[in-house]
């Protein structure tokens, strides 16, 4: 190898954060160092003919920079974030807790990572730390049998919305193509309807921020295929009705889907399934400390009871005699997704179950609640839930300033303090919304720290507006245009 | 083990908000159902929970090691030791979806470069920020092709074999939909006549290179008779094959998926994977998923930002394009860590070798009389269908004694065997010993 350097221009108009593109400061003199040509390669004649012609070499246009210049690329790129690692990442309904480390490392190791799917059989360890998750997640929900493969929550709540059709219809019933919708509800939860093609009702929520129990014996009949509710839902609140919600809708004859995105609150507290819910997903990357990774990969499998486990995805994992295998469930809705799922993020949320016990789980949620609980607190006089209603994990205040300033100024000004900023915006339901999760992994003293910044900013915010347009000021960047970003969309390095 | 912080002032501020107990916290959960028995051990301490992983990649033992030629879709590549360093730096990990764009630069750059890559890469205008995986970036670009262009008709004709599992999951993704499939192969006497014919009431047509047998097709007749006809064209294509064929783009793809598993991404039992999903400038507005978008700031410094958002399910709710939330950024990131690493010269370097090895061992096989090769004079990108006069199950028995795991059964007689860069001329001439071995042992 050779270790010859080129230049990473620190500074572009005086600004030493720029980090140039990749392609800004393109050097194509260098050849690979990881895979060398082959002396005697011979292609086949049919290459020729569809070979990349002349035509196309604008349209390759790929730099070939030495390691080190990656290396600083993306380790400076990395310092231009703010992550769970770097600072307080408050966001509600994203659980943004500690990733343990030793996770990461157990998952990446050979043993597991370089397994072929179409090698599973043989690797008798990979299918047995699948089968304990599946019981390890069925025993904490509840549920009959957990299917592990949707890749995603979006994708669990897909599976589930899916099953619930294809029971009415296995029923015979086609007449069931209406799903009931909190107006709290995540996005995900009406577009998952959507591609089922069915219809979404939305239910409002009643002063105390739950479901309105009135409303929803007006909105059922018989082409109800069932409710989506999420609990605790958006606002971080228990819904204290629940059991009378799913008996209600079961009584309509319709099923009641779980969206876990909130299981963190609840783990070893209290079993959806004892709640009334039919089948739920679970976010791994949430409630079982699998990292965010800027996006993604996440994990979202699915469990449900006896009535609707035939119609889960494959494959699940048994146990015979001294083996483990795959298997399809009977009347399944079908396969969504590749392989066994996402196998490195369902191995880490294995890990995660299995270091914590159920005891370190039980902790989790308890401590998630008290911490939510104590900042709610601390923020009350200045900056109080907008329900009186007790919360969980997360509450939901509404932006109290009326001087202009806006819940996006608010956002901006934490991040000139170190913190990251809560959900803003959403739930749909409340005003200049500002959802905020610190989750169990955050000391008390950081709770606090990030609570006097909070009521120090909306301080500021009230005396000095324009100081609160113009934040962030210590970020490299001040504030992004996004309008502009969507009116003439760049979507790619023009070369 | 437990990460949930200082427990020491637990109780007073427990006592601080009015409660006695920790249960108290609960007050609105049926109490009835509060702290029910949950069979699952108590925890372990991070020394034990390393013994038992251990225990269970021993147990895997029997799926690792020997020469391999498995791929079907997924496949062993060389992966540079910075790929690893790089996509486990805590400050992308433990970041989310870049909601706060200022503080979010390093995620939303790296997304824009990926973006950009693929876009070289295929000709394609615009890229997405990435799907779960290959097949249902592949499921939902029917579902767009079919939203986009369903005034012309519900059919949509796939011209090339798939794999089964993408079959599967394409069922799966269309099944409340009144969209239809009708499988056709460009490898047939009828595709390969140049008699193809494309419905009036066709809304896309979809080709895969290479398709599932490594078979790589000449589409451009296909392209011209999409063109005249208003049907759109999604081409499925392999990203490393893409760095050394005519692009998508110059094709005239309008909608390209790909496996980005490829990219510096290890096979790991199926996922996570990378769905690369790209389209042209026409189906801006359709497509799936987070888009990273080039602007300036206050004082007109170039940033970057998630874009177009108003196509996706928190704002549009029911009305959006798919109810896809996260992308598999961190997946992205290793792609674009393993193409900017290997360059241009690198990528074109393991996309030679992987169509030399294929037809190293086509050319090895080739005059064997007791197997028979799918398609040889075809171009062939890492695999081949070879399908024997004795059983599978006879040669994968025969080839454990050897280490060799020969491939992937298709049925009782045939076989894909698939070759990558990892593998030097004496595994491949190992491979092809093994066939004229059984060949003799048969004759």
């Amino acid at each position: 190898m050779s270790n010859d350097t080129n230049t990473q221009p620190g500074t572009i108009g005086g600004d030493p954060g720029h980090i140039p593109l990749l392609w800004e400061n393109i050097d194509t003199s260098r050849v690979n160092q990881y895979i060398s040509p082959l002396r005697n390669e011979s292609m086949p004649e049919a290459f020729s003919a569809l070979a990349r012609g002349a035509e196309d070499e604008t349209s390759l246009r790929l730099p070939q920079h030495n390691e080190l210049y990656i290396v600083r690329h993306f380790t400076r790129l990395a310092a231009a974030n703010f992550s769970i690692d770097s600072n307080m990442y408050p966001l509600g309904s994203c659980t943004m807790k500690y990733n343990p480390r030793v996770n990461d490392s157990l998952a990446a190791e050979t043993g597991f990572a370089a397994v072929h799917p179409s090698d599973a059989l043989k690797a008798q360890g990979s299918l047995e730390a699948l089968y304990k998750l599946q019981q390890a997640l069925a025993r904490l929900s509840g549920f009959d049998t957990v299917a592990l493969s949707p890749a995603a929550g979006a994708q669990g709540e897909l599976t589930g919305v899916m099953m619930m059709r294809k029971y009415h219809e296995s029923l015979g019933d086609y007449g069931r193509t209406t799903v009931l919708v909190p107006d709290t509800a995540h996005g995900t939860n009406p577009a998952t309807v959507a591609m089922c093609g069915m219809k979404v009702r939305t239910i409002p929520s009643n002063e105390s921020g739950q479901v309105d129990l009135a409303q929803l014996d007006e909105l059922l009949d018989e082409s109800i295929a069932g409710m989506m509710l999420t609990n605790p839902n958006t606002l971080g609140i228990f819904e204290k009705d629940v059991m009378e919600i799913c008996s209600k809708v079961h009584k309509a004859g319709g099923l009641m889907y779980g969206d876990g995105a909130n299981f963190n609150a609840i783990a070893g507290i209290v079993q959806p399934a004892a709640l009334g819910f039919d089948v739920m997903h679970f976010n791994l990357h949430k409630t079982f400390g699998t990292p965010h990774g800027g996006g993604g990969p996440g994990a979202g499998p699915v469990g449900c009871t006896s009535q609707l486990r035939d119609f889960l995805p494959g494959p699940l994992i048994r146990e015979e005699r001294d083996s483990f295998v795959p298997y399809n469930p009977e009347k399944t809705i079908g396969k969504l997704k590749t392989g066994f799922g996402n196998f490195g993020v369902l191995l880490r949320a294995y890990a995660y179950i299995t270091g914590h016990g159920v005891d370190g789980i039980t902790t989790n949620s308890e401590m998630a609640v008290l911490k939510a609980n104590y900042l709610r607190n601390i923020l009350a006089s200045r900056l109080p839930a907008y329900h009186d209603t007790p919360t969980m994990h997360e509450f939901v205040a509404s932006n109290p300033l009326k001087n202009g300033v806006s819940t996006m100024d608010i956002a901006k000004m934490l991040l000139d303090k170190g913190f990251h900023a809560p959900t803003v915006y959403f739930p749909l339901t409340v005003k200049e919304a500002l959802m905020i999760e610190p989750t169990e992994s955050e000391s008390f003293e950081e709770i606090e720290a990030f609570a006097y910044a909070l009521m120090d900013i909306l301080d500021t915010a009230e005396d000095n507006p324009e100081q609160a347009h113009s934040a962030p000021v210590t970020t490299r960047l001040g504030r992004l245009d996004e309008v502009s970003a969507n009116r003439k969309p760049v979507l790619r390095h023009k070369l | 083990m437990n990460f949930s912080g200082n427990e020491a002032r637990r109780d007073e501020i427990l006592s601080h908000l009015g409660h006695e107990k920790i249960s108290d916290l609960f007050l609105q959960v049926p109490s009835e159902l509060l702290y029910p028995d949950i069979d699952i051990s108590s925890g372990l301490d991070e020394q034990s929970l390393g013994k038992h992983f251990q225990e269970l990649s021993a147990a895997n033992g029997p799926s690792l090691g020997g020469l391999r030629f498995q791929g079907g879709g997924f496949y062993h590549h060389y992966i540079p030791a910075v790929v690893d360093y790089v996509s486990s730096m805590g400050s992308f990990t433990t970041a989310y979806t870049p909601y706060q764009a200022e503080v979010s630069q390093g995620t939303l750059q790296s997304l824009f470069e990926y973006q950009t890559y693929i876009a070289e890469i295929t000709g394609m205008e615009v890229v997405n920020a990435s799907h779960y995986d290959g097949a249902t970036a592949y499921a939902e670009a029917f579902r767009m092709m079919y939203e986009a262009n369903r005034r012309k008709g519900k059919r949509i004709l796939v011209y090339s074999s798939i794999s089964r599992e993408y079959s599967e999951i394409l069922d799966t993704y269309l099944q409340f939909t009144e969209a239809q499939i009708e499988y056709r192969d460009l490898f047939s006497r009828d595709g390969r006549s140049g008699e193809i014919e494309i419905p009036s009431d066709c809304a896309a047509v979809s080709v895969s290179l290479p398709d599932v047998h490594g078979r790589v097709a000449e589409i451009r007749h296909l392209a011209e008779m999409c063109k005249k006809a208003g049907t759109l064209l999604h081409i499925h294509g392999d990203p490393l094959l893409m760095s050394v064929i005519s692009s998508p783009g110059q094709l005239g793809a309008d909608v390209y998926t790909g496996e980005g598993q490829v990219l510096g991404i290890p096979v790991n039992l199926g996922g996570p994977y990378l769905g690369i999903f790209a389209v042209s400038g026409k189906l801006l507005r359709k497509i799936p998923g987070r888009i990273a978008g080039e602007t300036v700031d206050t004082m007109g410094k170039r940033g970057f930002v998630l874009a177009l958002s108003t196509r996706e399910q928190h704002i549009r709710r029911e009305r959006a394009s798919s109810n896809i939330c996260t992308n598999q950024g961190l997946m992205a990131l290793r792609a674009l860590v393993y193409m900017s690493a290997m360059g241009r010269d690198g990528l074109q370097t393991v996309a030679r070798r992987c169509i030399h090895n294929a037809h190293y061992l086509i050319e090895g096989l080739r005059d064997l009389d007791s197997v028979s090769i799918d398609e040889p004079d075809a171009l062939h990108f890492r695999e081949i269908r070879i399908t024997c006069d004795y059983s599978v199950d006879k040669l994968m028995k025969y080839a454990e004694t050897q280490g060799i795991t020969p491939g992937i059964p298709v049925d009782k007689n045939s076989i894909l065997v698939s070759t990558t860069e990892i593998h030097e001329k004496e595994d491949l001439d190992s491979l092809i010993a093994l066939f004229h071995t059984l060949s003799r042992q048969e004759g």
